[in-house]
């Protein structure tokens, strides 16, 4: 299932991209950096893209995910790190 | 995380921080395109004072909403970490018009952990909810629609 997300997020990223001037380097796949030290994305960036992954995650798998933790989450938000980290992060959600 | 405070309106006191958030954003290079992009749509932007309240003017936008978030209830401690503007357009949407938020929330900073984006956005759409009216939200810039009853944050803002 990690591939079919990781699709996903990169057909996602392709649709972001044309907005962005600093695009997310879709060509490295589960590599791409996308928030944070390396990020491509800004905070608001990164809400586009958010909402759209949870709408085609809903959509392909059937499951209504979220991906932010709001006020009460103690976790660092890593999972924004990357292609593939966001990948693994949701495949985990949908699969608990 | 630390809590949150959103305001409808912001001490003049502020109004430096504001300036400093919205046109001199340390993240300048995203931001800049945004701000111009919102200069297109609704015409220049102001900040001018009202009987001790620092408020925005759009030319060409007569009617909006503005929040501001701030780390602490008083005042008189807190730093403003956030401003987001939006309106209700057509009558059934919410449209978010502009987002800046402090460098200290950007990656490294003092703040970066704390979704103030998401939260200032969750809050705008909790409080639309209750209008029964309210079926969607659009992102600014990308104009990205999300449903009114998609939560962006899992817990309370």
């Amino acid at each position: 299932m990690n591939q079919q997300i990781v699709d996903l997020i990169i057909q996602v990223s392709n649709d972001l991209n044309e907005q962005l001037k600093n695009k997310i380097e879709v060509g490295k796949r589960e590599n791409a950096d996308l928030f944070g030290e390396n990020g491509v994305l800004d905070s608001l960036a990164l809400v586009n893209l958010v909402v759209q992954v949870e709408s085609a995650v809903e959509e392909k798998f059937g499951k209504s995910i979220i991906l932010v933790d709001g006020a009460n989450g103690n976790e660092k938000q890593t999972h924004f790190a990357t292609v593939g980290s966001l990948a693994e992060y949701i495949n985990n959600l949908i699969e608990s | 995380m630390h809590p949150i405070f959103f305001k409808p309106r912001l001490r003049d006191k502020f109004t430096d921080d504001l300036e400093k958030i919205f046109f001199f954003n340390g993240n300048q290079k995203r931001h800049l395109e945004r701000i111009n992009h919102a200069v297109e749509k609704y015409g220049d932007i102001k900040l001018y004072n009202d009987k001790g309240f620092v408020k925005f003017n759009f030319t060409n936008l007569t009617s909006f909403k503005t929040i501001f978030s701030l780390d602490d209830e008083n005042s008189e401690k807190a730093n403003l970490l956030g401003v987001l503007i939006y309106r209700q357009a057509p009558i059934d949407n919410i449209e978010l018009i502009h987002i800046a938020v402090n460098e200290a929330c950007s990656f490294g900073g003092e703040f970066s952990n704390e979704e103030v984006s998401f939260r200032m956005i969750e809050k705008i759409r909790r409080d639309a909810s209750k209008n029964k009216l309210i079926k969607t939200i659009t992102l600014p810039y990308k104009k990205t629609e999300l449903s009114i009853n998609q939560k962006l944050t899992k817990s309370p803002i």
